[in-house]
Order: C-alpha cells, then sequence, then structure tokens
C-alpha cells in the first residue's frame, strides 16, 4: 500500500489521497485536451430508442454537445449546450471525459460521458419536472465515431 | 427549439406512467459497498447507505491515512431503469467541499455498484477537473 501523508484536517484541501494539491502545485498548464471527445459519434445500436447521434465540437477552447434523439421521420434535435471536460487525474490534462445538462422544461437530462477503448459511453439521467408520475431513469448507451 | 412532453422515443408516456405517483424504490442499495481496488489513491473507500423519511442517503469515506476521510452524508436522487420501472437501478448524489464538488453518478451491474466520479475544484490550486470510474461491492455490515 502506498504510504501518504495524514490529511491536514484544518485546511481541508483535499478529501482523498489523490487529490492533494502538491500533486498539480508545479506551475504546470493543465488545460484539458478535449481533442478525443470532438467529432460526430453515432449510437452503436442502430435501432435506438435513445440518443442516436453526438456532435462534440471545440470551440475557442470550449466543448460543446449537440444531441439527437431518435424519433421519426427525423432525428430530434435537441440544441447544444456547453459540456465540462473532466481529466483523468489532479495532474493530468488527458481529457477522460465530459458532462453536459439538457433542461428541457418538462425534464432534466445530465450526461455524463467518458472515452473507452475508442467508444464514448454516455449515461444519461433523465429527471423528470411534470408531474407525469413517469419515473426518473437512466440509460447507458455506446457511440462510435 | 421546441419540446413537447417527450424529447426521445423511450419518453413517451404509456398509460402505466400516467397513473399515480411515480416511486423508485431505493433498497437495492441500502447497506455498506466497499471499493474492489484497494491500491488506487483517488477512490472512495467506502459508502454506507440508509433510507431516511423515503430519501436514500450516501455517507461515503475517502481514501486517506492514517483513517479514512469522512466526507459526510448528502442526499441522493434515484433512477429507475424505465420510465414504468419502479426498481432504482441508479443514484446521483453532490458533495460540496467548498473548494471542492464532486458529483456521484452511479448504476448497479450484476450485484456491482458503478460509480463515477466528476470533480471540479474552485480553489485555483492548478488541480484539473478530474473523473474517476470504480467498482464496489456489498458488505454484510458497516466495520472497516
Amino acid at each position: 500500500m502506498i504510504e501518504l501523508p495524514v490529511k491536514n484536517m484544518e485546511t481541508g484541501e483535499y478529501f482523498r489521497a489523490g487529490d492533494r494539491a502538491e500533486l498539480a502545485n508545479d506551475g504546470v498548464d493543465r488545460t484539458i485536451d478535449l481533442a478525443p471527445f470532438v467529432g460526430t459519434w453515432i449510437n452503436t445500436m442502430r435501432d435506438t430508442q435513445g440518443f442516436a447521434k453526438l456532435i462534440v465540437s471545440n470551440r475557442d477552447g470550449k466543448l460543446f454537445v449537440q444531441a439527437f434523439a431518435a424519433a421519426a421521420p427525423d432525428l430530434c434535435d435537441w440544441g447544444e449546450v456547453e459540456a465540462h471536460p473532466f481529466a483523468d487525474r489532479v495532474d493530468s490534462r488527458k481529457g477522460a471525459g465530459f458532462a453536459a445538462h439538457y433542461d428541457t422544461g418538462s425534464s432534466e437530462v445530465v450526461f455524463q460521458a467518458n472515452m473507452n477503448l475508442g467508444l464514448l459511453v454516455v449515461l444519461t439521467f433523465n429527471r423528470f419536472k411534470d408531474g407525469s408520475s413517469r419515473a426518473n431513469y437512466i440509460c447507458r448507451e455506446f457511440f462510435h465515431r | 427549439m421546441t419540446f413537447r412532453d417527450f424529447t426521445s422515443v423511450v419518453d413517451y408516456r404509456t398509460r402505466e406512467a400516467n397513473s399515480g405517483p411515480s416511486r423508485v424504490d431505493p433498497s437495492p442499495f441500502v447497506g455498506t459497498w466497499v471499493n474492489t481496488n484497494d491500491s488506487a489513491p483517488h477512490r472512495i473507500a467506502r459508502l454506507v447507505m440508509t433510507v431516511r423519511d423515503g430519501i436514500l442517503m450516501v455517507h461515503a469515506w475517502g481514501y486517506c491515512t492514517p483513517d479514512p476521510c469522512d466526507w459526510g452524508e448528502a442526499s441522493a436522487d434515484v433512477y429507475a431503469d424505465s420510465i414504468n420501472s419502479q426498481t432504482a437501478m441508479s443514484f446521483t448524489a453532490v458533495f460540496d467541499f467548498g473548494f471542492m464538488e464532486t458529483h456521484l453518478q452511479t448504476n448497479l451491474k450484476r450485484g456491482t455498484m458503478v460509480i463515477a466520479t466528476a470533480n471540479k475544484f474552485s480553489d485555483l490550486s492548478g488541480r484539473s477537473d478530474y473523473y474517476t470510474r470504480e467498482f464496489f461491492y456489498q458488505v454484510d455490515d458497516d466495520s472497516f
């Protein structure tokens, strides 16, 4: 087991040993690399009833997601929202995942995406606000470029 | 963009989902959960989950030495696997530490609880916001 310094309860600077500020206290630029996410991502399940396509883009260093849900005859364009990227560690700039949030009025949907073996794995957390008695639910889908 | 009351085919209201209040049963999560990986320094060490007044409560401990860091308790939002289901298979919760926010986003898979954490720093310490994915199994009691 790795020996780590004892947490300073007074400063409260970390709540997990891997979060210690000294790990990233070297002045290095840690702007997260957005390149792994950028592109058009297609659901691996062609007959999905969830999200069929995602367009992820980088504009001026900010990450944006445009989601398209399954609908007939055309896909339902949810429009574009800004996404928040995450690295894989506090001392890394490697893009490991992103989160995005849609509010449709009747529901809220949170996207939580991560890269795995060239796939974009997306969990959506769907919460209804309209009192329709539909259960809040999650959905896990896989996308390829 | 104009939405009706559904945004993809799976959200379309069925007769079943249109009658009575929605109630997702959080009991599959109740108990003590321990991380499968005891070497990762970023890990959550364990979780104790209870239901209080119908609300799922999450008590988490981060890996620290010599003792685990007690994160305290947060309430969770519970999710089913479809609009017609009443069995929980996921929850989300937020721990706000002041200098950092940690969002827990989980799902159950074959008896394993998969937890993704999205960690955002607000203290200008130079630490990257980061993402983890961890796996937990259930144990019989809350001894640690």
